[in-house]
């Protein structure tokens, strides 16, 4: 079996690297790194904002402003930061009968907004009584390790996690369809060759080209910054499902035609985890349950390293069960689709 | 070797047969063709044989396994030479022998050694999709023949063939015979049937008509042919009668009486004339 694995991974590699498979992968790779390098501006022009204000201390004093969002307490505030690179947080609690304010930042430039909200800050709570507003300010660093991150660049596990599960699924399917074309399963069901070899060993092909495609991106965009590591340890298992879901394309249509809605179909579903990433305040339960959500936090984790190694394995686990489970079932149906196509 | 009871098969499941309850029986190291029209039913058998089409009705055994039972490891001891070739397109002739060889859990063949066999040894590091249809036809055979099949199933293996290559086709055929491999082969060619196989059923309509010998079927039911030669308006005509079949005999007396006979052969029926003569109809 496992002999036979490995003849089949070096006849599905060569057959892929002379349709260019390989040449794909690595364009792909390059232009999506082109993408976040030179069309993605570096800072998004309005920062997430997030504002606890202690119930006694009653309105805000930027009630009614838009894009700011109010949480229940500081650590809310911390929580919410977590997942978005570029945000500002701002906390106002009533200590000793006066206002404390705290400011989170998520590295240690406070830039231009820092200097805003100080001024705003000084303006709102010296109204009143003498205070002196000095004492009573505190700013706190919340992620060093965003220091380096380009807001640009927290969109990279979305690439990579799109190169892996949907380019994989794309030419998987394909070269599912060219051998249905050239008739080959007939060939190979007749050999003492196994079905699941037979497939295991295109998902290896696509999981080799994933791994090429992830190091390269990440290694444009976030150098040695990334732990490549904890990147294999994602990308493996969604390679995996994403070869699954090629085989899943490959096994109920016919011909790569009649594949394309269901492609279309599959990848829609498969980017709406994207959205969630991208405005975090956009997160339904449901949406969990799409494996690419899994693998964008689990990707996210590998190349910006604040997430550490629980979001990685946590995540893999995920992915490697729905991997399993689906590539059992094209298992199935592809085996129910040769018979009628013999 | 081969042994079927009572096979049925239909695609549609729509109450029409294309297999239509055959039985027959291939002994060890015996060649059995299948001769039959063009929609016959014979590749049909053949793939419900090598476990490509499901069995629905009926019973089979090959090499003492029943085809419900395949299991992988049976087709280390079987070969399937196929209709329509098939192979990956992007892989030399000898990538995809060596490929195919790697399946294998017993010993095979030389790869190199098999191309040269059926005459690509020129086209050995050509890739297949470049390979002209008769080409492609006897590199499935070398690749069938990677395990030196003790069962070995050929399905129309000398269609599209010139003359030349065909005999040399036949030749590495009957070399295989030599050594005792049983064959099983589907064939619309009489001359494929009569020079390779030691028994031929007569396959049409999903039906086997008569199964025998050449030389028994020929002894049986060809002796009394007789070709005719005669001018119709200023033309001449030929008609071949077998003089068993009772219409056939009364045209041959109403020829002699009515037209102009230049010349009269009697002659031995080939295998496609008995075919005729039994089904009513012709190979083509
Ligand atoms: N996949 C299929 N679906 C439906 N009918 C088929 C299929 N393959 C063959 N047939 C029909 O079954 C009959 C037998 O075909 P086949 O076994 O290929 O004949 P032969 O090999 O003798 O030329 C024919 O009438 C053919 O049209
Ligand atoms: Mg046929």
């Amino acid at each position: 079996m496992f002999k036979r694995l490995i003849n089949n991974f070096k006849k599905d590699w060569l057959r892929g690297y002379r349709h260019f498979y390989l040449l794909i992968t690595i364009a792909t790779a390059l232009l999506f790194s082109a993408f976040l390098l030179f069309v993605l501006p570096d800072d998004y022009s309005s920062p997430g904002l997030y504002q606890y204000v202690a119930p006694e201390i009653g309105e805000s004093m930027f009630e009614g402003e838009e894009g700011i969002t109010f949480v229940d307490s500081k650590d809310e505030i911390k929580e919410m930061m977590k997942d978005d690179a570029n945000s500002y947080g701002v906390a106002i609690e009533l200590i000793d009968n006066a206002p404390v304010v705290t400011i989170y930042t998520q590295s240690n430039a406070e830039g231009e907004f820092g200097q805003t909200i100080k001024m705003m800050l000084s303006r709102a709570l010296s109204s009143g009584e003498e205070i002196d507003y000095t004492e009573r300010y505190e700013s706190v660093v919340l992620h060093e390790e965003f220091k380096d991150v380009k807001y640009k660049e927290t969109f990279l596990p979305v690439l990579i996690v799109m190169d892996s599960a949907m380019i994989g699924m794309f030419l998987l399917s394909v070269m599912l369809f060219t051998e249905k074309d050239h008739k080959m399963h007939t060939a190979y069901m007749v050999s003492p060759g196994g079905l699941t070899e037979h497939l295991l060993s295109k998902s290896m092909v696509m999981l080799v080209l994933s791994l090429i495609s992830g190091t390269i991106m990440t290694l444009i965009i976030r150098g040695f910054d990334a732990n490549f590591l904890y990147l294999y340890i994602i990308l493996i298992p969604s390679a995996f499902f994403g070869g699954g879901l090629g085989l899943f394309l490959g096994s109920i249509f016919k011909n790569v035609q009649k594949s394309m809605l269901g492609l279309i179909f599959l990848m829609i579903g498969l980017m709406l985890p994207t959205v969630s990433y991208m405005f975090p305040s956009f997160s339904p339960m449901w949406i969990k349950f799409i494996p690419t959500y899994q693998m964008i936090y689990g990707v996210r984790a590998a190349v910006i390293p604040l997430y550490g190694f629980d979001d990685v394995w946590r995540n893999a686990v995920i992915v490697l069960a729905e991997g399993i489970v689906l590539f059992g079932i094209s298992r199935f149906l592809y085996q129910r689709a040769l018979y009628k196509n013999s | 070797m081969i042994n079927v009871k009572d096979l049925k098969f239909s695609y549609r499941h729509d109450g029409t047969y294309q297999v239509d309850g055959i039985s027959f029986e291939v002994k060890e190291g015996e060649t059995l063709g299948f001769l039959g029209p063009n929609g016959a039913g014979k590749s049909t058998v053949q793939k419900i044989l090598i476990g490509l089409l499901p069995m629905q009705e009926g019973e089979a055994i090959v090499d003492g396994v029943a085809v419900k039972d395949y299991n992988s490891k049976f087709f280390n001891k079987i070969g399937v030479s196929f209709e329509f070739p098939n192979a990956y397109k992007k892989l030399s002739a000898l990538e995809n022998m060596e490929y195919y060889a790697s399946l294998f859990d017993v010993p095979t063949q030389d790869p190199r050694m098999l191309l040269k066999l059926v005459g690509l040894e020129d086209a050995v590091d050509k890739k297949v999709g470049d390979f002209s249809k008769g080409m492609l036809q006897r590199f499935v055979m070398a690749r069938s023949m990677l395990n030196k099949p003790e069962v070995w199933f050929l399905d129309e293996p000398l269609s599209g063939l010139d003359p030349q290559t065909s005999q040399n086709i036949k030749n590495v055929i009957k070399q295989e015979k030599e050594t005792g491999t049983t064959i099983f082969l589907t064939t619309h060619d009489m001359h494929v049937a009569e020079e390779l196989c030691d028994r031929v059923a007569f396959i049409e309509s999903g039906k086997i008509i008569v199964i025998d010998s050449p030389r028994n079927l020929k002894l049986k039911y060809g002796e009394k042919v007789v070709n005719i030669e005669y001018k119709e308006s200023g033309k001449t005509k030929t008609e071949k009668l077998a003089l068993g079949n009772e219409k056939d005999a009364d045209r041959v007396s109403e020829i002699l009486k009515t037209k102009e006979v230049e010349t009269v052969h009697s002659g031995e029926a080939t295998l496609e004339d008995i075919f005729i003569e039994l089904t009513g109809r012709g190979l083509k």
